[in-house]
C-alpha cells in the first residue's frame, strides 16, 4: 500500500450563498482512498460529486473540512493531482505533440520533453498522429490526447470527471478499457465521478453513492468482480440491482425495464 | 481561405457568376451609354473611364494620388490600430479601469470622425498631422472593441485547465488568451482598413491638394466624370487587395481555425 498517493477527505462541508440564502452543497463528507485505488463516485447531477472532485483538485475551497493528499492538506492546486474532464480541452493551436507537452510540469530540455512526448503517443496509441491538429481528430483520439497531457504531469491522483459522457457507446468502453489498463500500469490513484452506473461499476474497486441536497454519501459498496469484468456476468448485475435500489428507494420507482 | 481546388461544384459556379456579374454590370454600363440609355454625362462609360485611367496614369498623377492616400491610411491604421489592440487589452485586462472609462469612451465613440475634423485641422494645421489623426480615431474603434472582446471571449475551461498544469499568468496570455484573440483582432483589423479608406478620403476632399480623395473632388469641380470614376475604383480595388491581404495573413496564423473549443 501506497501512503503517498493516499486520499483522505475528512468533514468536507461546502456551501454556496445564493442571494441571502445558503445553499448546503456538501455536508459533512468522509471518504478515504487508498494509495494506488479507484472510487467510483455515482449520483444524480446536483448532488455535489463533481463539487467535490473541484475541492479535492484544489480548484474549489470548501467552507470547512480538509483534503490530504499523502498527509499533505491540498491548498491550491498541485502538480500530483491531475484531472480528466468531460471535454477534452485541447488547445486548438496546438498540434498533438505540443497538447501533450503542455501538460509536462517538471523542468525539461528539449529533448527530455520529446522523449516523454514520444512515450505517452505510445502509450495511448496515437503513433502517426503527432502532428495533427485537435480538429483533425475524432472525439475518442482527442481524448486519448487528453490522457496523455494529464499523465505527462505525472500525477499521484487523477480524477475523472465525467470523463466519457459526450463519446459514443463504443468508443466509451474501448475507453474505459484504456483508463483500467493504465490504472493497472501506472499505480496510479484514480477517483471517477459519474453519473453511469455501469462505469462506475466497471471501473471503480468502491463505488460510493451520493445522495443530493445536501450531497451527503449515502452508500458505499464494495465492488469484487471477477477479473475479466464481464458486463454481463450475474455478479454485475447484482450490483447493478444494488446500487438502483439506492437511487429509486426514495421514489419507490423500481425501473424494471432496466434490470 | 479555401482554396479553389477544394471547392465544390456549386461553390465554384456561384464565385464564377460573382465574377461574371460585374461583368454584366460593365456591360451595361457601355453598351447604355453608347446608345443613350444612360446619360453619359453624370456616368461618363467603361471606355473613357479607361482612357482616363492611362492618361493619368501616363502622367504618373495617379501613381501620385494613390501613394500620398496609401501613405497616409498606413500611417493612421498603424497608429489607430495599434493603440487599439493595446488599449482592448489593458481595459479586458483591468475591469475597473473598464468601469472608470466607460462613459468618457461612451461619449466619444458615437462622435463622427468627420465631425472631429475641423477641429483637428484648427489644431494641427491643414497637413498631413490632422489627416493622420482622423484615420488614426476611425481605425482605433473597431480594432479597440474587437481586441477587448476577444479577450474576453477566451475560453474560460481552457484557463482552468492551464490553472490545473500549473501555468503563471504569463503562460496563460501567452498559450490561451492571445491566440483565442487574434481571430477577433483581425475581424477588428479589416473593419479598420475599410473605414481607415473612407475617412482618407473624406479628410482629402475637405482639405488636401493630393490624395485620391483630392482627385474625386478636383475632377467634380471641373466635370471629368470619367476621371472621378477612375478615383473611385482606385478605392474599390486596393480596398479589395488590403482585405484579402488581411485575410491571407489571418489564414496564415489562424492556422487552426476553429471557433468551437471540444
Amino acid at each position: 500500500m501506497n501512503r503517498e498517493n493516499e486520499v483522505v477527505i475528512s468533514h468536507i462541508r461546502q456551501e454556496f450563498s445564493i442571494g441571502d440564502k445558503t445553499l448546503e452543497v456538501l455536508k459533512d463528507i468522509n471518504l478515504e482512498l487508498q494509495g494506488g485505488s479507484f472510487v467510483s463516485v455515482v449520483g444524480q447531477s446536483g448532488c455535489g460529486k463533481s463539487t467535490l472532485l473541484r475541492i479535492i483538485a484544489g480548484l474549489d475551497i470548501p467552507t470547512g473540512g480538509e483534503v490530504r493528499i499523502g498527509g499533505n492538506p491540498v491548498q491550491s492546486v498541485s502538480p500530483d493531482v491531475g484531472i480528466l474532464f468531460q471535454e477534452s480541452r485541447l488547445l486548438p493551436w496546438y498540434n498533438v505533440e505540443k497538447n501533450i507537452a503542455y501538460g509536462i510540469q517538471e523542468k525539461k530540455n528539449r529533448k527530455e520533453i520529446r522523449d516523454t512526448v514520444y512515450e505517452l503517443i505510445e502509450l495511448v496509441g496515437l503513433k502517426g498522429f503527432e502532428k495533427a491538429l485537435p480538429e483533425q481528430l475524432s472525439g475518442g483520439m482527442q481524448k486519448r490526447v487528453a490522457i496523455a497531457r494529464t499523465l505527462a504531469a505525472r500525477p499521484k491522483v487523477l480524477l475523472l470527471d465525467e470523463p466519457f459522457g459526450a463519446l459514443d457507446a463504443f468508443t466509451k468502453m474501448n475507453m474505459q478499457e484504456e483508463i483500467l489498463k493504465l490504472w493497472k500500469k501506472e499505480g496510479i490513484t484514480m477517483m471517477l465521478v459519474t453519473h453511469d452506473i455501469d462505469e462506475a461499476i466497471y471501473l471503480g474497486e468502491h463505488v460510493v453513492v451520493m445522495s443530493p441536497k445536501p450531497g451527503v454519501i449515502k452508500r458505499s459498496f464494495r465492488i469484487e468482480l471477477t477479473s475479466d469484468r464481464s458486463r454481463t456476468s450475474a455478479e454485475f448485475d447484482r450490483y447493478r440491482k444494488e446500487i438502483f435500489a439506492e437511487f429509486f428507494e426514495d421514489q419507490t420507482m423500481v425501473p424494471e425495464y432496466q434490470i | 481561405m479555401k482554396k479553389w481546388k477544394q471547392l465544390t461544384g456549386t461553390d465554384r459556379i456561384l464565385y464564377a457568376l460573382s465574377v461574371l456579374l460585374v461583368a454584366a454590370i460593365l456591360w451595361y454600363w457601355q453598351t447604355g451609354t453608347d446608345n443613350g440609355t444612360l446619360n453619359k454625362v453624370l456616368l461618363s462609360s467603361p471606355e473613357n473611364v479607361l482612357k482616363s485611367f492611362t492618361q493619368l496614369w501616363g502622367k504618373g498623377s495617379l501613381q501620385k494620388h494613390i501613394l500620398v492616400s496609401f501613405q497616409r491610411v498606413m500611417t493612421g491604421f498603424l497608429f489607430g490600430a495599434g493603440a487599439g489592440i493595446i488599449l482592448g487589452f489593458i481595459l479586458a485586462a483591468v475591469p475597473a479601469l473598464k468601469k472608470l472609462l466607460s462613459f468618457l469612451l461612451g461619449l466619444i465613440r458615437p462622435i463622427p470622425s468627420m465631425a472631429l475634423f475641423p477641429l483637428f485641422i484648427l489644431w494641427f494645421g491643414i497637413g498631413e498631422t490632422s489627416k493622420i489623426i482622423v484615420i488614426a480615431f476611425v481605425s482605433f474603434w473597431p480594432t479597440f472593441l474587437n481586441t477587448e472582446e476577444g479577450v474576453q471571449q477566451a475560453d474560460k475551461k481552457l484557463l482552468e485547465l492551464a490553472t490545473v498544469l500549473q501555468k503563471g499568468t504569463v503562460a496563460k496570455i501567452l498559450t490561451v488568451i492571445l491566440p483565442s484573440t487574434i481571430p477577433y483582432i483581425f475581424a477588428g483589423l479589416r473593419l479598420a482598413i475599410s473605414r481607415a479608406w473612407g475617412g482618407v478620403v473624406v479628410a482629402e476632399m475637405l482639405a488636401a491638394s493630393s490624395g485620391i480623395g483630392f482627385l474625386i473632388e478636383y475632377s467634380r469641380n471641373m466635370s471629368q466624370t470619367a476621371s472621378m470614376f477612375v478615383g473611385v475604383l482606385m478605392i474599390a480595388i486596393i480596398g479589395f487587395i488590403l482585405d484579402l491581404i488581411l485575410k491571407i495573413i489571418e489564414s496564415r496564423i489562424c492556422y487552426w481555425h476553429t471557433g468551437e473549443i471540444k
